[in-house]
Parts: structure tokens; sequence; C-alpha cells
């Protein structure tokens, strides 16, 4: 029950947040209406961040009690994260090819990015290429651990290049600030993008423990 | 602490992700005893070793080793224990005499050379003290491990299988050994599927079936006999 | 042709099954790509337009393939016949271990890369003097960080499947963006004389937080 109104509270947001986007913002000034994506491309990438930190708080709890919940939140918020992050970077692409002409640089804020994704893919595949599954768990969450502590310092290792993308548009220094039908209907699409993270999370986590429940049952079955 | 138990353990539980290890073993061993531990393959066996000797985690329940909380104080623990299984834990690259010059160090000893060697002699080894280890049979290579595990003297020896794979003078040399140890009033844990083997010096059998123990009793023959034959024996009958 | 068909289906099935050497193979190119190109652009974005960026950028890039070589085959002394199980035995705290793998790891490194810098200064025909000092400090720095989370890095890749490729794919991921900070003091020192505070700031700063959090979780990648 609380899954579908959260699926219906997610869609409703959705639905608001692209009638902004597309109908109520004003176009921009020099990009046009390409620049639109933009409502979208800054919650995901966002959220990503959201999803990764909950990586590193779920592995640290988990390996504090042992319960396995919190393996999962980590991983399944890791899966989510990813898809996120994936998103960000090709709505940047596409983007990016009409305004800069370009779909890629090794820009500042495009690598870090790129590589926080790529952390969390590696944390993924550690995942999945342990057989042993009782020691899966604890070695995942030590990556989980390692990778959420290499996000500050990619942060700043970043800030010493100088970047071509935008700096943040809301609280910038000089020349930025946002318009505030554009600001509201960033707002929206944020909570639209946050609200579909916990929703896929939910989803992913539900599957995860009837897998679980299943294992368990049919162990239990081959016992008896 | 030859005063406190040499193992207490109670409800000692282990599952590797869906798999049951162990289904909450619990005993009390005193110290000095000498304890068989059958069981077939899988039963448990190597992993109630590994949960003593601290190389795995129990999921459930408490054990404490030599008085000593196997989880709260894991190096007292290990300090007082000796674990040989199928792995020797020696390193191929070295002599058996740099294997326990390092070991001695890490154990924090300072066994001079004379008294390595003399360990050495002990397991028949004195003749190929400055060979690598990489060019030892599997018995030589069990010797070198034993050598390893009796180096700091541990008040419990667990010995998982360790009469597999031995030729007969290793197996002679480990059995001395092991009676050595036992009057020295050391403790001995060996796991086996052996019965004789296993009933040669037992003072203590217990038999694990399936991750529980089936049965417990004294080093007495006939008794030990018949538990075997219910529960072991049926197992390897097609 | 019949038996040279079969083959091929073999291993088509079983990777369609397992899907892990494809996976790994691509996430290892990618990242060979991402980060030769990093190391370029820090070392570019660190002295503009001159021709010893790209010298600091080949010397990283080449410690780190050197690196992760002698991080597998150093743990490969303790994995065979199982020589780990008798360190773990030993009344030693698993910090303790951790230490001594990375002291040994950062001693080996460090003589590899001796040898790596003496050719350095040959091929880039560079003047000894007390730049090349710092590029020295650098390295040590650098090799440090390295050795510190690859210890336990190469741990955790020895518990995969694939341990060969997932140390690399760790390893690259995670000290990024200290080889960046590295690279772009390296360009910076060997251009003007200056290393720039804030990239030797970042890599120190990367081996303290690598090594402590490595060594906090150390015990959770070998316990059973």
């Amino acid at each position: 029950m609380k899954d579908r109104l959260l699926g219906i509270a997610t869609l409703t947001a959705f639905t608001a947040a692209l009638y902004l986007a597309f109908m109520f913002a004003p176009t921009e000034a020099t990009m046009g209406d390409v620049q639109r994506i933009f409502y979208l491309h800054v919650p995901a990438g966002i959220t990503s961040y959201v999803a990764f930190l909950v990586v590193g708080v779920g592995s640290i709890a988990f390996l504090a009690t042992r319960n396995a919940k919190w393996d999962r939140l980590a991983y399944c918020s890791a899966e989510v994260g990813v898809v996120f992050a994936a998103a960000n970077i090709a709505m940047g692409m596409l983007w990016a090819k009409p305004v800069w002409g370009i779909w890629w640089t090794f820009d500042a804020r495009l690598t870090l990015q790129l590589l926080l994704a790529l952390i969390f893919v590696a944390y993924l595949m550690v995942g999945a290429y342990i057989s042993d599954a009782s020691r899966r768990a604890p070695i995942q969450a030590v990556v989980g651990i390692l990778g959420s502590a290499d996000v500050p310092i990619n942060y700043l290792a970043i800030r010493i290049w100088r970047t071509q993308h935008p700096s943040p548009v809301i609280a910038g220094g000089e020349g930025s600030g946002l318009d505030a039908d554009m600001g509201v209907t960033l707002a929206v699409a944020a909570a639209a993008v946050g609200l579909l993270y916990v929703y896929l999370l939910r989803m992913r986590l539900a599957v995860e423990r009837t897998r679980h429940d299943v294992e368990h049952l049919e162990h239990a079955a081959a016992e008896s | 602490m030859m005063d406190a138990p040499a193992i207490q353990a109670e409800g000692v539980a282990k599952t590797y992700g869906r798999f049951s290890a162990l289904r909450g073993v619990s005993m009390t061993l005193e110290a000095g005893a000498f304890l068989t531990l059958f069981g077939a393959n899988g039963a448990g066996k190597t992993t109630f070793l590994k949960i003593v000797a601290t190389l795995a985690r129990p999921t459930h329940g408490r054990l404490r080793v030599g008085g000593f909380d196997a989880a709260e104080r894991p190096e007292e623990v290990r300090r007082r224990i000796g674990f040989l299984s199928h792995n020797t834990g020696v390193y191929r690259d070295l002599t058996p005499l740099e294997n326990l010059r390092f070991y001695s160090r890490l154990y924090g000893r300072d066994d001079g050379d004379p008294a390595l060697e003399a360990l050495l002699e002990r397991v028949g080894l004195e003749d190929r003290r400055h060979d690598a280890v990489r060019t030892f049979s599997r018995g030589l290579l069990q010797r070198v491990g034993l050598a390893r595990v009796m180096l700091h003297r541990p008040a419990l020896l667990l010995l998982d299988e360790p009469h597999t794979g031995l030729d007969a003078r290793a197996v002679a040399i480990l059995n001395a050994m092991l009676d050595e140890a036992v009057e020295g009033g050391r403790t001995v844990v060996v796991t086996t599927h052996d019965l004789e083997l296993g009933l040669r010096a037992a003072t203590r059998v217990e038999i694990l079936d399936r991750g529980r123990i089936v049965y417990s009793g004294s080093g007495d023959a006939d008794g030990a006999r018949a538990a075997y034959d219910r529960h072991i024996r049926r197992e390897a009958a097609p | 042709m019949k038996p040279i068909a079969a083959l091929v289906l073999k291993d088509l099935a079983i990777e369609l099954r397992r899907k892990e050497t494809v996976v790994s193979m691509a996430m290892f190119g990618l990242l060979v790509m991402v980060i030769f190109a990093v190391a370029l652009q820090s070392a570019t974005l660190a002295t503009e337009g001159d021709p010893i960026n790209n010298a600091a950028a080949d010397l990283w890039v080449a410690l780190t393939f050197a690196g992760v070589l002698g991080l597998n085959r150093s743990l490969a002394i303790d994995l065979d016949n199982d020589a780990l199980q008798g360190l773990l035995l030993a009344p030693v705290g698993r910090g303790a271990l951790f230490v001594g793998k990375v002291l040994s790891n950062f001693l080996f490194m460090l003589l590899a890369a001796a040898l790596v810098l003496v050719l350095f200064v040959v091929f880039n025909n560079l003047v000894l003097d007390g730049r090349l000092l710092w590029v020295v400090l650098l390295t040590v720095l650098g090799t440090f960080g390295f050795s510190g989370v690859g210890t336990i890095l190469a741990m955790v890749a020895s518990n995969t499947r694939m341990r060969e490729v997932m140390l690399p794919i760790l390893q690259i991921v995670l000290t990024l963006p200290m080889i960046m900070s590295a690279v772009g003091a390296t360009a910076s020192v060997l251009g003007d004389g200056n290393p720039g505070t804030l990239f030797v700031e970042l890599v120190v700063a990367f081996d303290i937080i690598f090594f402590v959090v490595s060594y906090l979780v150390f015990e959770y990648v070998v316990e059973e």
C-alpha cells in the first residue's frame, strides 16, 4: 500500500515536473530550449550523490551490526545510484553537444561524475564476483566504505582543476542566480527525482527480501 | 589458566550463506583431555575447529578457550592454540628453519636456532632443514606444519584430519608427539573419519552429524564404536 | 569445422552465463582510457602547454601499472600454500598484519620506482637539480598511498573470481584522485619549480585517510 502511494506520488511529481519544465519555465536566454534538460540533469546528479552516501552509511552499519538489511540497503542503493549517475552523464552529453559542440570533455565536473559512477560499478562488480556467499557481504562493505571515502577526495582533487562546466547556479558567485520560475521548476523536479530514487530503492529492496525469504524456505524444505 | 576448561562452547552456530555448517554446538572440554571429533564430510568438524581457532566468527553462540572469550580476546586465544589443517601455513619459498624462525618472531618468541633445530629433529626433518619447502612431499610438508604448530607450546592443539595423506613414518611421528603433548598436560582435539586412528588415544569422543553433536562419550571403545556405526557408517553405506 | 564451432559455442555459452570476461575487460579498457586522459589533463592544467606535461603523466601511469602488478604478486606469496592462515593464527592483531604487508609492498614499489625514475630522468633529459628532489618526494608519497589502499584491495580482489582484473580496476578507480594530484604536482614542479601546495596536500591527505580507513577495515577482509 505504502509502495503504491509512493508510486502515485512519484508519477504525479514527475508529471508536474515535466509540465513545469516544458510549459512553465521560461526559455533560457543563450542556450534556448535545450537548457530544459537541466531540470532533470541536475537532480539526477544530486540524487546519485545521496545514493552513494547511503552505500557508505549502509556499509558501516552492516559491519557494526552484522544485520543483513544494511548490506542489502547498501548494494541496492549502489545499483540505483549508478543508474542515476549514468542518466546524469547521458543527459549532460545531450546538453553538451548543442551547447559546447562536443559530447564529452575531461572537464572537472564531468570527470568527477564519471569517477563516482565507476567507483560504484567496481563496488557492484566485487559483489558479483565473490562466490562465497558468507564472505561477500563484509568484503563488499569494505569496498563500499573505501569508495565512499574516495568521494570527498575526488571532489577536492577536481576542485583543483579549472572547469569548463558552469559552477552551481544556486547560491553561486557573481553572474549566477536562477530565475524564480526556473527555481520552482527545479525544486519540483528535484522532488520528483528524489521520490523516484526512494521508490526504486524500495522496489529493489523488496525483491532482495523476497529472494532472501525464498532461499530460507528452500533451505528449510531441503532439510526437513 | 590450567583450571579453566580448554573449550567452553555454548550454542555455537555458523551459516555460510544458505548453508548451515554448525547448528548449535555446546560442549565443555576439560584441560588435559584428548578429544576425537568424528564426522562425515560436511558434518561441521572443520568449521568447529576454525571457530575455536578464531579463524571464523560464529553466527550465533559464545565460545571461551582456556577461559578467554574468543570474540573479545582473540589474541589471547590464539596465543594458546596450535591449529593444523590441510593448510600447513608454511611458506614454500623458505626452508623449514627459516619458516620456524619467522613464526617464532611472529609469536614474539626468541627461540635460537638450536631450539628450532631440535624441534625439526623431533619431526624428523633435521637433514632437510635447509631445503626449500617447495621441494617437499605432502608428508614432509605436514611435518613442517606440525613443527610450526608445536613451536609456541600451545595449551590446546587443534588438528584437522592430521593423518590424511601421511606416510607411515609421519603418522608414527604425529602420534608420538600427540601422546607427548597429552602427557605434558596439554589438550588435544583431533578430527578424523578413521575410527581406529581416532580411538587410539582418545579420552573423549564426540560425533558431529550435519552440524549437531549426536554422540558424546568417554574414550570407551565399545560405546564410541557403536555410535560411529550408527551415525557415520550409515552415511557411507550405499 | 564442427569441432571449431563447438569450441566457440561452448565459450559463448559459458560467457553468456557468467558475463565476467567481457564485462571486466570492457571496464578495464575504459579505466585505462580514463587514467591516461585524466593524467594528461591534470598535467596540462597544472602548467599550460609545456612538453614536460606528458612526461609527468607518463611517469604516474607507469608507476600505477607497475604497482598493480607488484601488489598482485606480493599477496601471492601469502596465498601460496595458504600461508596466510598461519599468519591469521598468530597472536598479533589484524592491524599489525596489515601494516606489515603495507610496508613490504611500499618497499617493493619504491625499489621498482627508483629504477623507473632513473629512466624518467634519462628519457626526458632532465637536469639533476632541486626539482628532482621534489619528484622523488612525490614518488615516495604517492607510492605510500598506493601501497596502503592497494594492500587491502589486493586482498579484496583475491576473494573474487576475477582476481587479476579486479585489482587493477579497484586500484585505478580508487587512487585516481591521488594520481591526478601527483601528476599535477610533478608537472608543476618540472615546469616552474613549484609543486603547488594544494596538490601535495591532497596526496598527503589521501595517504593518511586511506591508510587509516584500510587499517580499520582490514579485519573484515580476512575473516570467515
